[in-house]
């Protein structure tokens, strides 16, 4: 019977209904689309972090990353062949980079500089790190004699394309070793500090440099980052001696920031949003309601509790808001599947140096997350404009005009 | 005869626009269980005042009233709401119907809230809605008929939640004489049949006639009785 007041009451007003079904329709499309948006960023940045530089996580010897270590070399990765094979084999793991970070002069002939080196498996990560943003030249591939530089330390050293360079550094046992190299590229992360000191020589040619068969880490490239967590597990079970570390820890600066600034920019939108449905809605409910103060009288004089109307009201505004949220979240779906669907272009975000293309990704979680709030903030809106009502003594709603 | 309503010193006011109206002024009064009483008086006496007291629909400011022998500052709005929903009737001068409601839903939304069973709510409404001749006219809307048949409608709601006492505020104002005597016929009927006590307000002489009993109001003081 309530269900028949309520449905038959939003339909007698039309126009009214159609307004409140717009607002919530509206808010609820906002919230999802801005969510769906804000996921798909997250998305972008993400991958511009796992394929510029980090991979999906990493793997060293435990407690590696913590210490500070006088002998580094010792906490090094021993058998890398055995170990990168052993890791490859885990389900959900597609690559494996083994690294070696250092540091050396760089050396131009007439001037040298302090760096970080990292030895990469060239081949192998130019393709899964195609993200990384080779400004002039290309990545190190196969270019047995090859190094790769950060913008700013070429700048520095004067280097172009093409042009040899010499690196020393010291072996672990304390020699000093060097290697004569030619610039194949140089990058732009966007990052100072990589842009500044950081080149990438093969890896081979950074264990000779150093006088070791060891790896210090190895970076793993992962079909879906969903499957990070399992992959994690299974290297903590079955490797001993070894950790892995996902890339959000990893780079805590960019992406991670990134996340906690998206999450609190989509916290105030949401907020604005609520608000705005929680107005409108209120807004057109005290219309509707003033115009039935009769009528909430009556019931009120033959035995309605102020609960009762609450409840009337509420499941009214309820229903409308329901049938708004159900249009709004249509209406997001299909403008992604349509106009939205081919993506689009973004100005550089944190970590990026270039304009890119970023998608809606929606979830029904996010849906469902919209839909609800927008409804709680719907019915709040009804259940504020009827207070007014209750407030008066039922003779007085009587005797009001509507 | 026992009493259904007792009244003592009772008096009521309203501000508006920083003006005080005193609607009703240290009034003592009777009501009686099973009667038809009409309360009688021109327009601003204060009839109105008096059944919405009654009716549990106006606060009681001053004074005290016994509804069956208990006081009602007494009551709880658990039990105001309880004695509204069970033992009181209302018959407004506009009917107030529930306008997305046919005549039959209308009757049956309190019957409901009463949480009557089913069956037992389709029978009290189709006699309910006999007892006033709209048989024919169930499945329609308000806004589909006559003033006098809204107000049929709206007496049958009131009967059939079988209250203990009917309050009219004017019934037959809205309505012509001929109808707003057929109605008058329906509440006496009530009375008598049912054996309902009726409180009716209202200058009509055909009801004074008709009344056991009539209370007389003047500028909210008790004037006389019949
Ligand atoms: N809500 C109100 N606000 C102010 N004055 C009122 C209100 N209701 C009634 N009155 C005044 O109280 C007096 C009694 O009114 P009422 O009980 O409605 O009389 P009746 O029903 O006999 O016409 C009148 O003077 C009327 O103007
Ligand atoms: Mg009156």
């Amino acid at each position: 019977m309530l269900l028949t007041v309520a449905l038959r009451s939003l339909l007698r007003n039309k126009r009214r209904t159609a307004v409140t079904l717009a607002t919530v329709a509206v808010g609820t499309a906002a919230l999802f689309l801005f969510r769906g948006f804000n996921t798909g960023l997250l998305n972008e940045y993400r991958n511009n972090a796992v394929h510029a530089h980090y991979g999906n996580g990493q793997v060293n010897t435990i407690g590696y990353r913590d210490k500070v270590l006088a002998k580094p070399w010792e906490a090094w990765i021993q058998n890398p062949q055995e170990v990168l094979s052993n890791l490859l084999k885990i389900p959900g793991v597609e690559k494996v980079f083994p690294r070696l970070e250092f540091s050396a002069l760089v050396s131009n002939g007439t001037r040298s500089l302090g760096a970080r080196g990292v030895g990469i498996d060239g081949a192998a990560e130019s393709e899964f790190f195609y993200t990384i943003n080779v400004v002039e030249g290309n990545p190190l591939r196969d270019a047995e004699d090859g190094i790769v530089l950060g913008r700013g330390l070429a700048h520095s050293l004067d280097l172009q394309v093409g042009q040899r360079v010499t690196l020393l550094s010291n072996t672990i046992h304390g020699t000093l070793n060097g290697a004569d190299l030619e610039v194949v590229g140089i990058f732009h992360t966007g990052s100072r500090e990589l842009d500044d000191s950081f080149f990438q020589i093969q890896l081979p040619h950074a264990q000779r440099l150093l006088d070791t068969e060891k790896v210090e880490k190895v970076s793993l490239g992962l079909a879906r980052h969903e499957d990070w967590a399992r992959v994690e597990q299974v290297i903590r079970a079955t490797f001993s001696g070894l950790e892995a570390t996902p890339f959000e820890i990893l780079d805590k600066i960019y992406y991670q920031n990134s996340v906690d600034f998206l999450n609190a920019q989509y916290a105030i939108v949401r907020a604005i949003i609520l608000f705005v449905v929680i107005l409108g809605v209120f807004n057109t409910a005290t219309s509707a309601i003033l115009e039935r103060t009769q009528e909430i009288g009556m019931l009120r004089a033959n035995g309605e509790s102020k609960k009762d109307i609450l409840s009337l009201i509420a499941l009214e505004g309820a229903f409308a808001a329901a049938a708004g949220a159900l249009i709004g979240l249509l209406v997001v779906v299909l403008l992604n599947m349509t106009i939205l669907r081919d993506g689009f272009y973004m100005p550089p975000g944190p970590g990026i140096t270039r304009s890119f293309k970023t998608y809606i990704q929606l979830h029904s979680g996010m849906a469902i997350e919209a839909a609800f709030l927008v409804l709680v903030a719907a019915v709040v809106g009804s259940l504020l404009a009827a207070l007014k009502v209750l407030r008066m003594p039922i003779s007085h709603a009587l005797r009001q005009v509507g | 005869m026992e009493s259904l309503f007792q009244g003592k010193s009772v008096s009521l006011s309203y501000i508006m626009d920083d003006v005080r109206v005193e609607a009703i002024k240290q009034l003592d009064f009777e009501i009686e269980t099973g009667k038809f009483t009409c309360l009688a008086g021109a327009s601003g006496s204060g009839k109105s005042s008096l059944l919405n007291l009654l009716g549990f629909i106006e606060p009681l400011q001053q004074g005290q009233i016994k509804y069956r022998g208990q006081l009602i500052s007494e009551f709880s709005e658990i039990e105001l709401n309880r004695i509204r929903r069970f033992e009181i009737g209302f018959v407004f001068q506009s009917f107030f119907l529930i306008d997305v409601l046919t005549a039959e839903e209308n009757v049956e939304y309190f019957l409901a809230r009463q949480e009557v069973p089913e069956e037992k709510r389709k029978l009290l409404v189709r006699s309910a809605l006999e007892w006033v001749g709209l048989a024919d006219h169930a499945h329609k809307r308000p806004g589909q008929m006559s003033g006098g048949q809204r107000q049929r409608v709206a007496i049958a709601r009131a009967l059939a939640k079988q209250p203990k006492v009917i309050l009219a505020d004017e019934p037959t104002a809205n309505l012509d004489s001929k109808t707003g005597s057929d109605i008058l016929q329906l509440l006496v009927r009530l009375c008598r049949e049912h054996g309902c006590t009726v409180i009716m307000a209202s200058h009509d002489h055909q009801a004074i006639n008709m009344a056991d009993r009539v209370l007389r109001l003047r500028d909210g003081q008790l004037l006389g009785e019949k």
